[in-house]
């Protein structure tokens, strides 16, 4: 049974927060989503990203998020050993200007010492798509993600990030 | 100078290659043709070990207003895991074959799709899938409720074993149920068959109405972070 306490967890891990003391930078880009097999495609907003290793490096580069999962149903395909989810939610974003390495865009500037604040922007909604392996319902931390499909569906006007 | 942009480009669209290009626009144009006119032409496409279900997600952020939110048709059908919790239920909110999946298609409002006249209101993403020696597509877009269903699943709610679904029944009888415009996530998973496609996996979110702002493609320059790769060949 996949439940939304599994799911949840999923993508709590692209939530995570970086702190040095706990992460050094490696693992913390291993933090993300480490269920994803190495080739599985990931598409967000309609880009292909690549594997996983490009998809973790990528995220780097995202503002702190916060997802929260509302729908989540999936059927199993007969035959493949594979689950098929289609999942909705919402997903907020830190407004502070800076990267989760507490980066800003202007690249002259030394960079800001990280402050872990966040201000968070509105809510938007997203939906997403994941092919999981059957296996996940015994070992659901081993490499059992076959794709990611993630998008914003909607943005509301005071929203201060550009998606 | 902050960066409130997400580094990635939005796209409208994205097809793995120009062969699922075809098909998935293809598959999508005449399925929501026969959606909105006559479901049951849909039922060949469905095999007996197809499946079909239906979720309402009334609390993702959204642009309508409190009339407009209106999903009393479709709770009873919800499949939703988050709030539906009863194995029973959820096995039986789950449509298997032909058969019960129109029970399920006869539950939902009669609908108006604009695909063709409006391609900007809707999103798109189409990629293989080895597993199945097919493809998965992911639709988003919205919809006119523009007649009450063939059969009003309230209208059996009572009856049923189910004591929540029998209480929420009473709480949306058909007065209630005002036809609206909505939002959806569809996800299919599509296998080519003896000339034809057949469709796995059918899993619709329905959601409050929200516009396209969020498709609509950013034509200002990406950050300079936004590199980005091929899709990778996927292991079997």
């Amino acid at each position: 049974m996949v439940d939304q306490g599994y799911v949840k967890e999923l993508f709590q891990t692209l939530d995570k927060q970086f702190t040095p003391a706990q992460y050094n930078l490696d693992t913390y880009k291993q933090s993300f989503l480490p269920q994803l097999k190495i080739n599985s495609p990931v598409i967000l907003n309609g880009n292909p990203i690549g594997g996983k290793l490009a998809f973790q490096e990528h995220w780097l580069k995202f503002p702190q998020s916060q997802h929260n999962v509302t729908s989540l149903d999936y059927h199993s395909i007969p035959g493949t050993g594979t689950l098929i989810i289609n999942l909705s939610g919402k997903v907020r974003f830190d407004e502070t200007g800076k990267t989760k390495l507490g980066e800003t865009a202007d690249l002259d500037q030394p960079q800001a010492p990280l402050d872990t604040r966040n201000f968070w922007g509105s809510w938007l909604g997203f939906n997403a798509n994941l092919i999981l392996d059957e296996i996940a319902l015994q070992n659901p931390n081993s490499e059992v993600i076959n794709s990611l499909n993630w998008r914003i569906v909607f943005k509301p006007d005071d929203s201060l990030v550009t998606i | 100078q902050l960066i409130y942009q997400l580094p990635i480009l939005k796209k409208q669209f994205f097809f793995e290659d120009s062969e699922i290009q075809t098909l998935s626009t293809q598959f999508v144009s005449n399925f929501l043709q026969f959606w909105d006119s006559d479901r049951t032409q849909l039922l060949q496409l469905y095999s007996p070990q197809s499946q079909f279900s239906i979720s309402v997600d009334s609390s993702v952020p959204n642009d309508s207003n409190a009339s407009q939110i209106s999903f009393g048709y479709y709770i009873p059908i919800s499949r939703n895991l988050s709030r539906v919790s009863s194995e029973r239920t959820r096995q039986q909110r789950l449509g298997t074959g032909p058969e019960s999946i129109l029970k399920l298609f006869q539950n939902i409002p009669k609908t108006k799709h604009s695909l063709t006249s409006n391609p900007e209101l809707y999103s798109m993403e189409a990629w293989r899938f080895p597993q199945v020696n097919g493809f998965i597509i992911s639709l988003h877009g919205e919809f006119e409720e523009v007649g009450h269903p063939a059969t009003d699943a309230n209208q059996h709610s009572n009856s049923s074993s189910s004591g929540r679904g029998g209480r929420r029944g009473a709480m949306t009888n058909s007065s209630t149920n005002r036809l609206t415009k909505k939002s959806f996530d569809r996800e299919f998973v599509v296998v080519p068959a003896n000339g034809s496609l057949i469709i796995a996996s059918d899993l619709l979110i329905i959601r409050p109405w929200s516009n396209h702002q969020s498709f609509v493609e950013t034509t200002i320059t990406p950050p300079p972070t936004g590199e980005q790769q091929p899709i990778p060949p996927q292991s079997q």
